[in-house]
Protein backbone atom coordinates (compact mmCIF):
# COMPACT_ATOMS: atom_id res chain seq x y z
CA UNK A 1 0.00 0.00 0.00
CA UNK A 2 3.03 2.25 0.66
CA UNK A 3 4.21 1.34 -2.59
CA UNK A 4 0.84 2.79 -4.54
CA UNK A 5 0.86 5.54 -2.66
CA UNK A 6 4.20 6.76 -3.05
CA UNK A 7 3.40 5.78 -7.53
CA UNK A 8 0.16 7.72 -7.26
CA UNK A 9 2.00 10.67 -5.29
CA UNK A 10 5.16 10.60 -8.34
CA UNK A 11 2.96 9.20 -11.17
CA UNK A 12 2.81 11.93 -14.44
CA UNK A 13 -0.25 9.94 -15.15
CA UNK A 14 -2.27 9.47 -11.78
CA UNK A 15 -3.63 13.47 -11.63
CA UNK A 16 -4.72 12.97 -15.12
CA UNK A 17 -6.65 10.08 -14.21
CA UNK A 18 -8.18 12.13 -11.66
CA UNK A 19 -8.89 14.98 -13.73
CA UNK A 20 -10.93 12.44 -15.87
CA UNK A 21 -13.30 11.70 -13.35
CA UNK A 22 -14.80 15.08 -13.83
CA UNK A 23 -14.10 14.80 -17.36
CA UNK A 24 -16.71 11.96 -18.68
CA UNK A 25 -19.26 13.31 -16.40
CA UNK A 26 -20.57 15.63 -19.63
CA UNK A 27 -19.61 13.25 -22.75
CA UNK A 28 -21.84 10.68 -20.67
CA UNK A 29 -24.79 12.95 -19.94
CA UNK A 30 -25.17 13.87 -23.92
CA UNK A 31 -27.96 12.19 -25.24
CA UNK A 32 -30.50 12.42 -27.82
CA UNK A 33 -31.65 15.66 -27.40
CA UNK A 34 -28.30 17.10 -27.63
CA UNK A 35 -27.48 15.55 -30.85
CA UNK A 36 -31.05 16.41 -32.36
CA UNK A 37 -29.99 19.77 -32.42
CA UNK A 38 -26.91 19.52 -35.04
CA UNK A 39 -25.58 15.70 -34.97
CA UNK A 40 -22.52 15.24 -35.11
CA UNK A 41 -21.33 18.56 -35.60
CA UNK A 42 -21.24 20.40 -32.05
CA UNK A 43 -19.17 17.20 -31.05
CA UNK A 44 -16.89 18.25 -34.06
CA UNK A 45 -16.52 22.16 -32.66
CA UNK A 46 -16.28 20.59 -28.88
CA UNK A 47 -13.85 18.18 -29.95
CA UNK A 48 -11.73 20.92 -31.54
CA UNK A 49 -12.00 23.22 -28.83
CA UNK A 50 -11.20 20.24 -26.29
CA UNK A 51 -7.78 19.90 -28.31
CA UNK A 52 -6.44 22.80 -29.03
CA UNK A 53 -7.85 25.19 -26.90
CA UNK A 54 -8.91 23.35 -23.61
CA UNK A 55 -6.28 20.64 -23.10
CA UNK A 56 -3.47 23.70 -23.89
CA UNK A 57 -5.41 25.94 -20.68
CA UNK A 58 -5.49 22.68 -18.66
CA UNK A 59 -1.57 22.75 -18.75
CA UNK A 60 -1.51 25.60 -17.81
CA UNK A 61 -3.22 25.06 -14.96
CA UNK A 62 -1.27 22.31 -13.99
CA UNK A 63 1.89 25.58 -13.63
CA UNK A 64 -0.55 27.39 -11.51
CA UNK A 65 -1.47 24.07 -9.26
CA UNK A 66 2.70 24.42 -8.18
CA UNK A 67 2.26 27.56 -7.07
CA UNK A 68 -1.10 27.07 -5.75
CA UNK A 69 -0.07 23.77 -4.02
CA UNK A 70 3.17 24.73 -2.38
CA UNK A 71 1.07 28.33 -0.57
CA UNK A 72 -1.60 25.88 0.77
CA UNK A 73 0.80 23.73 2.04
CA UNK A 74 2.16 26.39 3.83
CA UNK A 75 -1.08 28.61 4.95
CA UNK A 76 -0.30 30.91 2.87
CA UNK A 77 -3.33 31.44 -0.05
CA UNK A 78 -3.96 34.68 -0.69
CA UNK A 79 -7.95 35.72 -1.04
CA UNK A 80 -7.94 35.34 -4.77
CA UNK A 81 -6.73 31.70 -4.53
CA UNK A 82 -9.00 30.59 -1.84
CA UNK A 83 -11.90 32.16 -4.04
CA UNK A 84 -10.26 30.06 -7.04
CA UNK A 85 -10.29 26.81 -4.36
CA UNK A 86 -13.72 27.46 -3.54
CA UNK A 87 -15.40 27.79 -6.49
CA UNK A 88 -13.52 25.12 -8.21
CA UNK A 89 -15.29 23.03 -5.26
CA UNK A 90 -18.81 24.23 -5.48
CA UNK A 91 -18.66 24.34 -9.43
CA UNK A 92 -17.56 20.44 -9.67
CA UNK A 93 -19.84 19.65 -6.77
CA UNK A 94 -22.87 21.04 -8.09
CA UNK A 95 -22.24 19.97 -11.89
CA UNK A 96 -22.23 16.68 -10.94
CA UNK A 97 -25.08 17.16 -8.85
CA UNK A 98 -27.05 18.52 -11.93
CA UNK A 99 -25.95 15.78 -14.17
CA UNK A 100 -26.74 12.94 -11.71
CA UNK A 101 -30.20 15.00 -10.76
CA UNK A 102 -32.29 13.12 -14.12
CA UNK A 103 -31.09 10.00 -13.07
CA UNK A 104 -32.23 10.75 -9.19
CA UNK A 105 -35.40 11.90 -10.70
CA UNK A 106 -36.59 9.08 -13.19
CA UNK A 107 -35.86 6.88 -10.02
CA UNK A 108 -38.65 8.97 -7.89
CA UNK A 109 -38.28 7.86 -4.49
CA UNK A 110 -36.00 5.02 -4.88
CA UNK A 111 -33.51 7.44 -6.59
CA UNK A 112 -33.41 10.21 -4.12
CA UNK A 113 -32.92 7.24 -1.57
CA UNK A 114 -29.82 5.92 -3.81
CA UNK A 115 -28.55 9.27 -4.16
CA UNK A 116 -28.05 9.80 -0.51
CA UNK A 117 -26.57 6.30 0.17
CA UNK A 118 -24.34 6.93 -3.54
CA UNK A 119 -22.94 10.25 -2.29
CA UNK A 120 -22.16 8.53 1.02
CA UNK A 121 -20.39 5.12 -0.69
CA UNK A 122 -18.23 7.87 -2.57
CA UNK A 123 -17.32 9.39 0.69
CA UNK A 124 -16.75 5.80 2.28
CA UNK A 125 -14.77 4.61 -0.88
CA UNK A 126 -12.80 8.12 -0.99
CA UNK A 127 -11.82 8.03 2.76
CA UNK A 128 -10.43 4.21 2.15
CA UNK A 129 -8.89 4.58 -1.43
CA UNK A 130 -8.52 8.60 -1.77
CA UNK A 131 -8.56 9.22 -5.96
CA UNK A 132 -8.66 5.77 -6.94
CA UNK A 133 -12.06 5.29 -7.21
CA UNK A 134 -12.90 8.16 -9.60
CA UNK A 135 -9.96 6.89 -11.72
CA UNK A 136 -11.18 2.90 -11.87
CA UNK A 137 -14.70 4.79 -12.34
CA UNK A 138 -13.66 7.35 -15.20
CA UNK A 139 -11.98 3.76 -17.28
CA UNK A 140 -15.29 1.70 -16.65
CA UNK A 141 -17.13 4.51 -18.17
CA UNK A 142 -15.08 5.07 -20.93
CA UNK A 143 -14.89 1.35 -21.70
CA UNK A 144 -18.32 0.96 -21.72
CA UNK A 145 -19.44 3.89 -23.83
CA UNK A 146 -17.15 2.78 -26.54
CA UNK A 147 -18.06 -1.01 -26.19
CA UNK A 148 -21.53 0.29 -26.39
CA UNK A 149 -21.72 2.17 -29.52
CA UNK A 150 -19.69 -0.63 -31.21
CA UNK A 151 -22.31 -2.93 -30.50
CA UNK A 152 -25.57 -0.94 -31.05
CA UNK A 153 -23.77 0.12 -34.82
CA UNK A 154 -23.26 -3.25 -35.34
CA UNK A 155 -26.60 -3.86 -34.85
CA UNK A 156 -28.37 -1.04 -36.75
CA UNK A 157 -26.59 2.00 -38.75
CA UNK A 158 -27.06 5.18 -36.96
CA UNK A 159 -26.94 7.83 -39.17
CA UNK A 160 -30.16 9.65 -39.30
CA UNK A 161 -29.44 11.21 -36.01
CA UNK A 162 -25.66 11.88 -36.21
CA UNK A 163 -25.91 13.67 -40.15
CA UNK A 164 -23.94 17.09 -39.18
CA UNK A 165 -26.16 20.06 -39.24
CA UNK A 166 -24.11 22.77 -39.64
CA UNK A 167 -26.62 25.67 -40.73
CA UNK A 168 -28.54 25.61 -37.38
CA UNK A 169 -24.46 26.76 -35.59
CA UNK A 170 -26.70 29.82 -33.38
CA UNK A 171 -28.54 26.65 -31.81
CA UNK A 172 -25.89 24.62 -30.89
CA UNK A 173 -22.13 26.53 -30.42
CA UNK A 174 -22.54 28.24 -27.47
CA UNK A 175 -23.44 24.31 -25.68
CA UNK A 176 -20.35 22.85 -28.03
CA UNK A 177 -17.88 25.57 -26.52
CA UNK A 178 -18.56 25.00 -22.81
CA UNK A 179 -18.29 21.10 -23.63
CA UNK A 180 -15.41 21.50 -25.17
CA UNK A 181 -14.06 23.34 -22.12
CA UNK A 182 -15.57 20.97 -19.97
CA UNK A 183 -14.02 17.74 -22.16
CA UNK A 184 -10.18 18.71 -20.48
CA UNK A 185 -11.48 19.56 -18.23
CA UNK A 186 -10.54 23.13 -17.87
CA UNK A 187 -12.15 25.28 -15.88
CA UNK A 188 -13.40 23.74 -13.58
CA UNK A 189 -10.00 23.99 -11.49
CA UNK A 190 -9.32 20.64 -11.18
CA UNK A 191 -5.56 20.70 -12.48
CA UNK A 192 -5.28 24.25 -10.80
CA UNK A 193 -5.96 23.00 -7.15
CA UNK A 194 -6.37 18.81 -7.59
CA UNK A 195 -3.06 16.31 -7.15
CA UNK A 196 -0.08 18.15 -8.06
CA UNK A 197 1.83 17.12 -11.64
CA UNK A 198 4.59 15.78 -11.70
CA UNK A 199 7.37 18.18 -13.66
CA UNK A 200 6.70 16.81 -17.54
CA UNK A 201 3.58 15.65 -16.72
CA UNK A 202 1.59 18.41 -18.08
CA UNK A 203 0.71 16.11 -21.47
CA UNK A 204 -1.66 14.03 -19.02
CA UNK A 205 -4.64 16.87 -19.89
CA UNK A 206 -4.87 15.62 -23.94
CA UNK A 207 -4.98 12.37 -23.16
CA UNK A 208 -7.52 12.61 -20.46
CA UNK A 209 -9.32 14.98 -23.13
CA UNK A 210 -8.57 11.96 -25.63
CA UNK A 211 -10.63 9.59 -23.53
CA UNK A 212 -13.75 12.23 -22.54
CA UNK A 213 -14.24 12.40 -26.69
CA UNK A 214 -14.32 8.48 -27.39
CA UNK A 215 -16.15 8.42 -24.55
CA UNK A 216 -19.19 11.36 -26.34
CA UNK A 217 -18.25 9.12 -29.74
CA UNK A 218 -19.58 6.07 -28.44
CA UNK A 219 -22.42 7.88 -26.63
CA UNK A 220 -23.31 9.55 -29.73
CA UNK A 221 -23.32 6.37 -32.04
CA UNK A 222 -25.11 4.00 -29.71
CA UNK A 223 -27.91 6.96 -29.44
CA UNK A 224 -28.10 7.31 -33.14
CA UNK A 225 -28.19 3.57 -33.51
CA UNK A 226 -30.93 2.83 -31.14
CA UNK A 227 -32.89 6.12 -32.92
CA UNK A 228 -32.51 4.58 -35.91
CA UNK A 229 -33.79 1.30 -35.22
CA UNK A 230 -36.80 2.23 -32.72
CA UNK A 231 -37.52 4.59 -35.89
CA UNK A 232 -37.58 7.98 -33.79
CA UNK A 233 -38.89 7.19 -30.63
CA UNK A 234 -36.05 7.02 -28.18
CA UNK A 235 -36.42 4.46 -25.84
CA UNK A 236 -34.96 4.51 -22.55
CA UNK A 237 -31.68 2.69 -22.58
CA UNK A 238 -30.72 0.82 -19.69
CA UNK A 239 -26.89 0.79 -20.90
CA UNK A 240 -26.26 4.51 -21.70
CA UNK A 241 -27.70 4.89 -17.82
CA UNK A 242 -25.30 2.51 -16.43
CA UNK A 243 -22.62 4.39 -18.18
CA UNK A 244 -23.97 7.91 -16.69
CA UNK A 245 -23.96 6.42 -13.22
CA UNK A 246 -20.51 5.54 -13.89
CA UNK A 247 -19.45 8.85 -14.84
CA UNK A 248 -21.27 10.35 -12.17
CA UNK A 249 -19.39 8.24 -9.40
CA UNK A 250 -16.58 9.38 -10.80
CA UNK A 251 -16.64 13.15 -10.79
CA UNK A 252 -18.50 12.50 -7.64
CA UNK A 253 -14.98 10.55 -6.07
CA UNK A 254 -12.21 13.18 -8.05
CA UNK A 255 -14.31 16.15 -6.28
CA UNK A 256 -14.88 14.59 -2.95
CA UNK A 257 -11.68 13.02 -2.43
CA UNK A 258 -9.68 16.15 -3.05
CA UNK A 259 -6.80 17.10 -0.72
CA UNK A 260 -8.14 18.32 2.94
CA UNK A 261 -8.87 16.84 5.95
CA UNK A 262 -11.79 14.43 6.59
CA UNK A 263 -14.44 17.07 7.77
CA UNK A 264 -13.88 18.91 4.35
CA UNK A 265 -14.69 15.58 2.73
CA UNK A 266 -18.05 15.08 4.55
CA UNK A 267 -18.77 19.03 4.06
CA UNK A 268 -18.07 18.03 0.43
CA UNK A 269 -20.31 15.11 0.38
CA UNK A 270 -23.58 17.15 2.17
CA UNK A 271 -23.04 19.32 -0.36
CA UNK A 272 -23.34 16.73 -3.03
CA UNK A 273 -26.49 15.34 -1.35
CA UNK A 274 -28.00 18.83 -0.99
CA UNK A 275 -27.35 19.65 -4.59
CA UNK A 276 -28.71 16.59 -6.06
CA UNK A 277 -31.58 16.58 -3.96
CA UNK A 278 -32.00 20.08 -5.00
CA UNK A 279 -31.90 19.79 -8.65
CA UNK A 280 -33.75 16.54 -8.27
CA UNK A 281 -36.69 18.47 -6.68
CA UNK A 282 -37.05 22.43 -6.12
CA UNK A 283 -34.77 23.70 -8.99
CA UNK A 284 -35.57 21.08 -11.58
CA UNK A 285 -37.14 24.10 -13.68
CA UNK A 286 -34.06 25.99 -12.60
CA UNK A 287 -31.53 22.80 -14.36
CA UNK A 288 -30.78 23.94 -18.01
CA UNK A 289 -30.70 27.96 -17.29
CA UNK A 290 -27.49 26.48 -14.63
CA UNK A 291 -25.94 23.92 -17.11
CA UNK A 292 -26.13 26.50 -19.68
CA UNK A 293 -25.63 29.74 -18.25
CA UNK A 294 -23.91 29.39 -14.24
CA UNK A 295 -21.41 26.79 -14.98
CA UNK A 296 -19.62 28.62 -18.39
CA UNK A 297 -19.60 31.61 -16.10
CA UNK A 298 -17.95 29.57 -13.03
CA UNK A 299 -15.62 28.28 -15.49
CA UNK A 300 -15.03 32.12 -16.64
CA UNK A 301 -14.36 33.25 -13.33
CA UNK A 302 -11.92 30.42 -13.00
CA UNK A 303 -10.19 30.75 -15.64
CA UNK A 304 -10.14 34.84 -15.18
CA UNK A 305 -8.20 33.56 -11.96
CA UNK A 306 -5.81 31.31 -13.97
CA UNK A 307 -4.73 34.33 -16.63
CA UNK A 308 -4.62 36.69 -14.04
CA UNK A 309 -1.74 34.39 -12.52
CA UNK A 310 -0.17 33.54 -15.66
CA UNK A 311 1.98 35.20 -18.29
CA UNK A 312 2.63 36.10 -21.29
CA UNK A 313 1.30 33.60 -24.08
CA UNK A 314 -0.25 31.98 -21.38
CA UNK A 315 -2.07 34.92 -20.22
CA UNK A 316 -3.48 35.38 -23.64
CA UNK A 317 -4.51 31.96 -23.88
CA UNK A 318 -6.39 31.85 -20.50
CA UNK A 319 -8.40 34.63 -20.71
CA UNK A 320 -9.17 33.46 -24.41
CA UNK A 321 -10.53 30.45 -22.56
CA UNK A 322 -12.61 32.75 -19.76
CA UNK A 323 -14.08 34.70 -22.91
CA UNK A 324 -15.15 31.78 -24.99
CA UNK A 325 -16.74 30.79 -21.19
CA UNK A 326 -18.54 33.75 -21.19
CA UNK A 327 -19.67 33.75 -24.76
CA UNK A 328 -20.94 30.42 -24.23
CA UNK A 329 -23.27 31.49 -21.26
CA UNK A 330 -24.27 34.57 -23.10
CA UNK A 331 -25.11 32.66 -26.34
CA UNK A 332 -27.32 29.91 -24.72
CA UNK A 333 -30.57 29.20 -25.98
CA UNK A 334 -31.96 28.75 -23.07
CA UNK A 335 -35.06 30.65 -21.44
CA UNK A 336 -34.64 31.83 -17.91
CA UNK A 337 -37.58 29.72 -15.59
CA UNK A 338 -41.12 31.42 -16.01
CA UNK A 339 -42.55 30.20 -12.74
CA UNK A 340 -41.89 31.98 -9.30
CA UNK A 341 -40.74 28.86 -7.46
CA UNK A 342 -38.17 28.48 -10.55
CA UNK A 343 -36.92 32.00 -10.69
CA UNK A 344 -36.52 31.77 -7.13
CA UNK A 345 -34.84 28.44 -7.36
CA UNK A 346 -32.06 29.44 -9.91
CA UNK A 347 -31.70 33.13 -7.69
CA UNK A 348 -31.13 30.46 -4.79
CA UNK A 349 -28.78 28.74 -6.11
CA UNK A 350 -26.47 31.58 -7.52
CA UNK A 351 -26.79 32.80 -3.54
CA UNK A 352 -25.75 29.77 -2.21
CA UNK A 353 -22.75 29.45 -4.12
CA UNK A 354 -21.69 33.24 -3.59
CA UNK A 355 -22.21 32.27 -0.07
CA UNK A 356 -20.22 29.29 -0.29
CA UNK A 357 -17.13 30.63 -1.80
CA UNK A 358 -17.21 33.89 0.36
CA UNK A 359 -17.08 32.30 2.90
CA UNK A 360 -14.29 29.88 2.24
CA UNK A 361 -12.67 33.18 1.20
CA UNK A 362 -12.43 34.31 4.08
CA UNK A 363 -9.57 33.33 6.41
CA UNK A 364 -10.40 32.39 9.58
CA UNK A 365 -7.97 33.42 12.26
CA UNK B 1 -32.36 -6.50 -37.14
CA UNK B 2 -34.70 -8.01 -34.71
CA UNK B 3 -36.50 -5.36 -34.00
CA UNK B 4 -36.67 -4.05 -37.15
CA UNK B 5 -38.32 -7.31 -38.82
CA UNK B 6 -40.93 -6.67 -35.41
CA UNK B 7 -41.70 -3.34 -36.59
CA UNK B 8 -42.22 -4.81 -40.10
CA UNK B 9 -44.57 -7.51 -38.97
CA UNK B 10 -46.48 -5.09 -36.53
CA UNK B 11 -47.20 -2.62 -39.64
CA UNK B 12 -48.83 -5.31 -41.35
CA UNK B 13 -51.86 -4.58 -39.55
CA UNK B 14 -50.92 -0.89 -39.09
CA UNK B 15 -53.74 1.48 -40.76
CA UNK B 16 -51.01 2.57 -42.78
CA UNK B 17 -49.01 0.35 -45.20
CA UNK B 18 -45.41 0.84 -47.45
CA UNK B 19 -45.24 -1.98 -49.59
CA UNK B 20 -41.45 -2.38 -50.64
CA UNK B 21 -38.26 -1.12 -49.47
CA UNK B 22 -38.14 2.70 -48.95
CA UNK B 23 -35.15 3.72 -50.89
CA UNK B 24 -34.06 7.50 -52.20
CA UNK B 25 -35.41 7.76 -55.73
CA UNK B 26 -37.34 4.35 -55.95
CA UNK B 27 -41.30 4.72 -56.17
CA UNK B 28 -43.13 2.60 -53.86
CA UNK B 29 -46.74 2.18 -52.88
CA UNK B 30 -48.30 3.31 -49.76
CA UNK B 31 -51.64 2.43 -48.78
CA UNK B 32 -53.93 3.23 -46.58
CA UNK B 33 -56.77 0.99 -44.76
CA UNK B 34 -59.29 1.88 -42.36
CA UNK B 35 -60.87 -0.52 -39.74
CA UNK B 36 -61.50 -3.44 -41.74
CA UNK B 37 -58.68 -3.52 -43.67
CA UNK B 38 -60.24 -1.67 -46.63
CA UNK B 39 -58.50 0.76 -48.24
CA UNK B 40 -59.33 4.46 -47.53
CA UNK B 41 -59.54 6.67 -51.11
CA UNK B 42 -59.74 10.35 -50.74
CA UNK B 43 -57.33 10.69 -48.09
CA UNK B 44 -54.20 13.25 -47.92
CA UNK B 45 -50.75 11.48 -47.28
CA UNK B 46 -47.81 13.39 -45.92
CA UNK B 47 -44.24 12.79 -45.00
CA UNK B 48 -42.53 14.17 -41.97
CA UNK B 49 -38.21 13.07 -42.40
CA UNK B 50 -36.28 13.92 -39.49
CA UNK B 51 -39.01 14.21 -37.32
CA UNK B 52 -38.02 16.01 -34.32
CA UNK B 53 -34.53 16.39 -35.31
CA UNK B 54 -33.18 19.77 -37.31
CA UNK B 55 -33.86 19.57 -40.58
CA UNK B 56 -37.18 18.58 -40.14
CA UNK B 57 -39.14 18.90 -43.18
CA UNK B 58 -42.88 17.77 -43.96
CA UNK B 59 -43.52 17.21 -47.79
CA UNK B 60 -47.21 15.62 -49.51
CA UNK B 61 -46.83 12.42 -50.71
CA UNK B 62 -50.39 12.58 -52.32
CA UNK B 63 -53.83 12.08 -52.05
CA UNK B 64 -55.34 8.00 -52.03
CA UNK B 65 -57.30 6.73 -55.13
CA UNK B 66 -60.44 4.36 -54.66
CA UNK B 67 -58.04 1.74 -53.66
CA UNK B 68 -56.45 3.72 -50.96
CA UNK B 69 -53.28 3.83 -52.50
CA UNK B 70 -50.86 6.46 -53.28
CA UNK B 71 -47.25 6.46 -55.12
CA UNK B 72 -44.39 7.97 -53.03
CA UNK B 73 -41.03 8.63 -54.36
CA UNK B 74 -39.04 9.28 -51.30
CA UNK B 75 -36.38 12.48 -51.58
CA UNK B 76 -34.46 11.70 -48.49
CA UNK B 77 -33.17 8.88 -46.72
CA UNK B 78 -33.33 8.23 -43.15
CA UNK B 79 -36.42 7.95 -40.18
CA UNK B 80 -39.51 9.51 -41.97
CA UNK B 81 -43.10 9.49 -40.09
CA UNK B 82 -45.97 8.70 -42.71
CA UNK B 83 -49.09 10.72 -41.86
CA UNK B 84 -52.50 10.31 -42.99
CA UNK B 85 -55.20 11.99 -41.24
CA UNK B 86 -54.78 10.84 -37.22
CA UNK B 87 -52.18 7.77 -38.09
CA UNK B 88 -48.49 8.32 -38.11
CA UNK B 89 -46.39 5.20 -39.32
CA UNK B 90 -42.80 5.41 -38.91
CA UNK B 91 -40.63 4.44 -41.13
CA UNK B 92 -37.30 4.00 -42.59
CA UNK B 93 -35.88 5.27 -45.61
CA UNK B 94 -32.50 3.30 -45.99
CA UNK B 95 -29.52 5.51 -48.04
CA UNK B 96 -28.15 4.79 -50.94
CA UNK B 97 -24.94 4.45 -49.81
CA UNK B 98 -23.42 5.06 -46.41
CA UNK B 99 -23.31 8.21 -45.50
CA UNK B 100 -19.70 9.80 -46.73
CA UNK B 101 -19.85 12.68 -44.07
CA UNK B 102 -21.21 11.35 -40.90
CA UNK B 103 -19.10 8.40 -41.15
CA UNK B 104 -15.73 10.82 -42.12
CA UNK B 105 -16.61 12.62 -38.84
CA UNK B 106 -17.19 9.99 -36.96
CA UNK B 107 -13.98 8.39 -37.66
CA UNK B 108 -12.32 11.75 -37.76
CA UNK B 109 -13.23 12.25 -34.00
CA UNK B 110 -12.35 8.91 -33.32
CA UNK B 111 -8.68 9.40 -34.65
CA UNK B 112 -8.86 12.84 -32.44
CA UNK B 113 -9.53 11.03 -29.54
CA UNK B 114 -7.00 8.20 -30.14
CA UNK B 115 -4.28 10.69 -30.81
CA UNK B 116 -5.15 12.32 -28.07
CA UNK B 117 -5.14 9.94 -25.49
CA UNK B 118 -1.61 8.98 -26.78
CA UNK B 119 -0.08 12.20 -26.91
CA UNK B 120 -0.44 12.49 -23.25
CA UNK B 121 1.33 9.13 -22.74
CA UNK B 122 4.56 9.77 -24.62
CA UNK B 123 6.73 10.73 -21.93
CA UNK B 124 8.59 14.27 -22.54
CA UNK B 125 11.88 13.83 -24.22
CA UNK B 126 14.86 14.70 -21.77
CA UNK B 127 16.16 18.35 -21.55
CA UNK B 128 19.37 17.72 -24.24
CA UNK B 129 22.78 18.42 -22.39
CA UNK B 130 25.40 20.94 -23.87
CA UNK B 131 28.34 19.83 -24.58
CA UNK B 132 31.28 21.23 -22.42
CA UNK B 133 33.92 23.94 -23.70
CA UNK B 134 37.48 21.99 -23.70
Amino acid sequence: MVSVRRWMAESRSWPGAVALGLAVVVPASLGPRWLAQGGLAPLAVATLVALCVAAPLAAIEVRAATRFGSARDRGELRPVDRVLGATAEVLALLLVASIAAPLVAAAGLTGQSMALGGWLLVGLATRRAGFAPAAVLAVAAVLLGLVGGAVAAAETPPWTLLEPHWASWREWMPGALAVGLLLAPAGLGQWATGPAVPPGGARIAWTTAGLAILLAVGSAVRAGARFEAALGVPPVDSLAQVTLTLAVGAGACAVVGRAGDSRARWTRVGLGVLGTLWFTGPAAAALPVFLSMVVPLGMAVILGIVAWHATGGARLLAAFGAALAVVAAGGAPVSLPTTVSGAGALALTIVGMFWYVATRAVETR
Amino acid sequence: MIVLLLLATLAADAAIQVEGRAVPGEEVVVRVLDADGRGRPGETVRVVHRPGLQGQRELAIGITDSRGQVRWTPELWGVARIRAGDELQPVRIAPLEPPRGAIALVVALIVAGLLGSGYGLVPPRPPRRRRSQV
